[in-house]
């Protein structure tokens, strides 16, 4: 009841304001009046007693402000009140409100963007249950396991509460006759389980399902959709639980339905399907029989900590297996000393898992991380820049603040009202910002390479993070300001005369500039740090032709590459054609090379040498020169003889100087069954920062395990013309062919240069932002310098002084905190470089010409920021300067 | 002095100015006047303490305000204590006795 009567109250007070307000005055005068009447009749003339009829209230004002302050709803009254008068005062100067919106808008919608990203990829927790006690099991610092020490760990773990094992790989999938591309998932039978994640409908994958090689369990083999996929393939249709699917052509039934959001554990590879692993040697046949190997390493194993137990004991015991495991499988009486020592020495580290594995993260979290600090630094350049014109207009509205101060206003209302103004412009700012995040965010993650793909929804923690960003801004560039403008001298301030805390307040804004000024010449090193590195790669000669060249890589049954070869050579427009197991820029295996008569170095590389499967006419195709001996030809292919082509660095790796053609290699020791026939220039093989890689080329011969084919063509116009001939050609031999990655050589190199191009891009763009900011600053602030100066300009021109040292006078001012901001920009850059040395390329983290060049640009644009008020002043008319006031 | 007597006002205003609506209907001089001439001139009740107290006890309930003509025939807001004006009263007066007994308690025992 009572809380009802205030209520009620409260909407009386907040509708009725107006009679609230002539209620009180009528009875203030009325007091007053009486007051009033009673001095007069002691005698005391009218004009005078008024006054000490006031003077003994306290000022009629004053008390009415207090009783105001006792109406309920008083607080949302003032409040509304502040916002109307926040926003008139931000209308009135439309030029400001603009400014500082559009800055913040981009401010904080880049970072609002970015971050949904970096959440998304590097933050962002497993929906599973309890993710903070999944780990990944790592051995000899990779993360990559064979299947029987899974088996080991998952039997015999007692401090693991279960372990699970998974890997993504590509499969097709073909469902009522159509064949797509998917990303699918081996999953353990504890898969589901560990990971305590249940399937929307349906039932999960199950130990049960997970028993037999080659057809799972009593169900035969099943999958499961993740919810993602269902709804996009199946149209979310209940009916999908129970229908056959094939995946890689063999049969499987789908006997659930992942929850909503749930996409596997590798972060970056969203799983369309899962597939128990015992199903991989028809889903993975590249793999072989990987379930029996124990050297492949393929997996990747989570474990789940048991609530009461810690990561070392669990690191220990897994260790022991480990070693165990390894004794089993490579110690017996011939092995050596050294590697017997080498594999008992083993260590198992579980590293945290709540966050999912990725390989893109390792590749794009550094990236994103410099990108969140480069627009971070633009917001924070664009906040000081509405600091400091918050500051200006602060110091206008002196004789204002003065006023309302010596009416009774309390300073913290005041504060208050100045402090609503920062926050209204930051949560416009903020709001557009969110807008502009979307549409950002939808234009990085095209930054992302083609072949990986994240869900980076703006869920509550990232719009958490912009309401954080919108507040901080607000405190920042309102709090100050706020604080120093409402420290009046009350007397002074409304006679217009300008004395006291002046000084502190100019000092704060020559700080906010040579802030500002430092900022930006961090980011404009950094964009030319950046855009340098890019220029590198481009123009960087790859070592093949990038022209005119299509690749398009094929996964289809066996058996289609002699025939696919034969036929695309014949397409009109072809001039040569070639087919690989990777595209020119690709993955590769490492192949254990011998050579009979090379005694390996004391330091040998610690990558093996690679190896690509090629067709003959491989090297004409990719414009790849050879330089000794001849290619692979059709008869390597029919007679099947052991014939290789290496590289350069190959040739020159083992036999120095000696003629390589002719020479043989073994990958086993002992037998040295590979001739050497020819040696092909250096190119690049996995990327284009890659350093000189020992490369092999074989034929490649055509086999049950070939399941991905990349079919290389040279033609005579534009490559991509050809696209959809291809494509027609390809499914008219296999209907179940699955395409992708369909692109000229050009596009693939092109895309290895996302993370680059969007890193240089975004800096290179913000760089620019940030410069137009900080000159805007310096150009508000000395405008300010001039024009309060006016009158000293005006004597200095009537006694002589000539425009040119006017103007010399005022950009000098400016010059002194253009080099404070460059020298501390410099130091913070020096430092700060070495954290970014990994991303650059061919040039190091001092590189003098990014350095020069940022400071050229800092100093052009600064200087003429501070030109234009310097004009002004230098037209100073004395006649009217010195009659100002 | 001035300063003891306004840091006594402030606790007790309410109360004072609630026994005084107890007796009848009186507008903001007339409260001011009676509890100068009750306590002796102790509490001068200025008019930037008395106007904010009845607008917030007003605001609470307590008493409510209404225009009347004065005895002087000057139109005035007179209030009056409401009911539950009347249940804070003796609510208030309990408590201050039992302050000032277990004060005296302190006091007298020193």
């Amino acid at each position: 009841m009572r809380l009802a009567a205030k209520i009620k109250r409260l909407i009386a007070n907040l509708v009725g304001r107006n009679r609230l307000e002539t209620t009180l005055d009528a009875e203030l005068r009325g007091y007053l009046d009486e007051m009033m009447e009673r001095k007069i009749r002691q005698g005391i003339l009218p004009a005078e007693a008024r006054r000490q009829a006031l003077l003994e209230a306290g000022g009629l004002d004053q008390v009415k402000e207090q009783v105001r302050d006792t109406w309920l709803g008083s607080g949302i009254e003032t409040t509304i009140r502040d916002v109307h008068y926040a926003v008139r005062t931000l209308r009135r100067s439309p030029g400001f409100t603009i400014t500082a919106l559009l800055s913040l808008a981009l401010g904080i919608g880049a970072n609002t963007a970015i971050f949904s990203i970096l959440h998304a990829l590097v933050l962002r927790s497993l929906p599973v249950s309890d993710p903070q006690r999944l780990v990944v099991v790592t051995r000899n610092e990779t993360v990559s396991s064979p299947y029987p020490l899974f088996i080991e760990l998952r039997d015999h773990s007692q401090t693991l509460e279960g372990v699970l094992a998974f890997r993504t790989t590509p499969m097709r999938l073909s469902k009522d006759g159509e064949t797509e591309r998917i990303t699918g998932a081996l999953v353990s039978g504890t898969y589901f389980g560990v990971l305590g994640v249940r399937p929307s409908i349906g039932t999960a994958i199950a130990n049960e399902d997970d028993q037999t090689p080659g057809s799972g369990g009593w169900r035969g083999p099943v999958a499961v959709l993740s919810h993602n996929f269902w709804v996009r393939r199946f149209g979310g249709e209940a009916s999908a639980v129970g229908t056959r699917i094939l995946l890689n052509g063999s049969p499987f039934t789908v006997i659930g339905v992942g929850p909503p959001g749930f996409q596997g554990t590798e972060v970056g590879e969203p799983a369309d399907v899962f597939a128990p692993m015992t199903m991989q040697e028809a889903l993975m046949p590249g793999m072989g029989k990987a379930l029996t190997q124990p050297r492949s390493q393929w997996l990747r194993i989570f474990g789940r900590l048991r609530s009461n137990g810690g990561r070392p004991q669990a690191e220990a015991e897994l260790t022991t297996l480990l070693r165990r495991y390894n004794q089993e499988y490579f110690i017996d009486g011939s092995t050596k000393a050294d590697r017997r020592s080498s594999l008992l020495g083993q260590k198992i580290i579980l590293m945290p898992g709540a966050t999912g594995l990725s390989s893109l993260r390792s590749g794009y979290s550094m990236a994103l991380w410099v990108l969140i600090s480069v627009v971070a630094l633009v917001l924070l350049i664009a906040c000081a820049n509405v600091a400091s014109l918050m500051l200006s207009r602060a110091t206008a509205r002196r004789r204002e603040i003065a006023i309302r101060l010596s009416l009774g206003a309390a300073r913290s209302r005041l504060i208050g009202q100045l402090l609503i103004e920062s926050l209204i412009l930051a949560i416009g700012g903020a709001g557009s910002g969110l807008l502009l995040a979307r549409w950002m965010r939808d234009v990085l993650i095209r930054y992302l390479p083609a072949d990986r793909s994240l869900n980076a929804p703006m869920e509550p923690s990232v719009l958490l993070f912009t309401l954080v960003l919108g507040v901080g801004a607000a405190l920042f560039f309102g709090l100050v300001p706020a604080f120093q403008s409402t420290i009046v001298e009350v007397a002074p301030a409304i006679k217009g005369e300008e004395i006291g805390a002046k000084m502190g307040r100019i000092l704060f804004r020559k700080g906010l500039v040579v802030f500002q000024m430092s900022l930006s010449l961090l980011l404009l090193i950094a964009a030319g740090l950046f855009l340098r590195s890019l220029h590198n790669l481009l123009t960087i000669d790859p070592g093949f032709a990038r022209d005119n060249i299509l690749v398009a890589s094929v996964e289809s049954g066996p058996g289609l590459d002699a025939r696919l070869l034969r036929e695309v050579r014949n397409l009109p427009g072809v001039i040569s054609a070639a087919l690989a197991d990777s595209p020119p820029l690709g993955t590769h295996t490492g192949w254990n090379v011998y050579v009979p008569g090379y005694t390996p170095k004391a330091a040998e590389p610690r990558d093996s040498p690679s190896v690509g499967f090629v067709s003959p006419g491989y090297f004409t195709t990719m414009g790849i020169p050879l330089l000794l001996g001849r290619d692979i030809d059709d008869r390597d292919i029919l007679s099947a003889r052991d014939v290789m082509v290496v590289n350069e660095t190959f040739a020159k790796y083992f036999f120095g100087s000696e003629n390589p053609i002719g020479r043989r290699v073994g990958t086993k020791e002992g037998l040295y069954q590979w001739e050497i026939i020819g040696v092909v220039k250096n190119s690049k093989y996995t990327g284009l920062r890659e350093g000189p890689i020992r490369m092999i080329y074989v034929p490649a011969r055509p086999g049950p395990w070939a399941s991905r084919t990349v079919v290389h063509l040279r033609t005579s116009g534009n490559a991509v013309a050809l696209t959809s001939s291809l494509r027609q050609k390809i499914q008219d031999l296999d209907k179940t062919a699955a395409i992708y990655d369909l692109q000229t050589v050009q596009e693939e190199v092109d895309r290895s240069l996302l993370r680059e191009r969007l890193v240089g891009t975004v800096t290179g763009l913000f760089g620019g932002l940030a410069l137009v900011l900080a000159a805007i600053g310096l150009y508000g602030l000395t405008s300010y310098g001039v024009a309060r100066r006016t009158r000293e300009f005006g004597i200095r021109i009537a006694i002589g002084a000539r425009p040119g040292s006017i103007v010399g006078l005022v950009v000098s001012e400016a010059l002194w905190l253009l080099v404070a901001g460059t020298a501390i920009g410099l130091v913070v850059a020096w430092v700060l470089g070495r954290v970014v040395e990994a991303m650059l390329f061919g040039i190091g983290p001092a590189d003098p010409v990014s350095a020069v060049l940022a400071i050229l640009a800092l100093v052009a644009v600064a200087l003429f920021a501070a030109w234009i008020p310097a004009c002004r002043a230098a037209r100073v008319d004395p006649m009217r300067a010195l009659r100002w006031d | 002095m001035a300063e003891r007597s306004a840091e006594l006002l402030k606790g007790t205003l309410d109360l004072l100015i609630m026994r005084t609506l107890n007796l009848r209907a009186m507008h903001g001089s007339a409260i001011a006047d009676r509890v100068a001439q009750v306590t002796n001139g102790t509490f001068q009740v200025k008019a930037g303490s008395l106007f904010p107290a009845l607008h917030r006890m007003e605001q609470e309930g307590w008493i409510q305000g209404d225009w009347v003509e004065s005895a002087e025939g000057r139109r005035v807001r007179s209030y009056t204590l409401t009911r539950s004006g009347r249940r804070e009263l003796a609510a208030e007066k309990e408590n201050w006795t039992r302050i000032v007994r277990a004060m005296n308690q302190v006091l007298e025992s020193a």
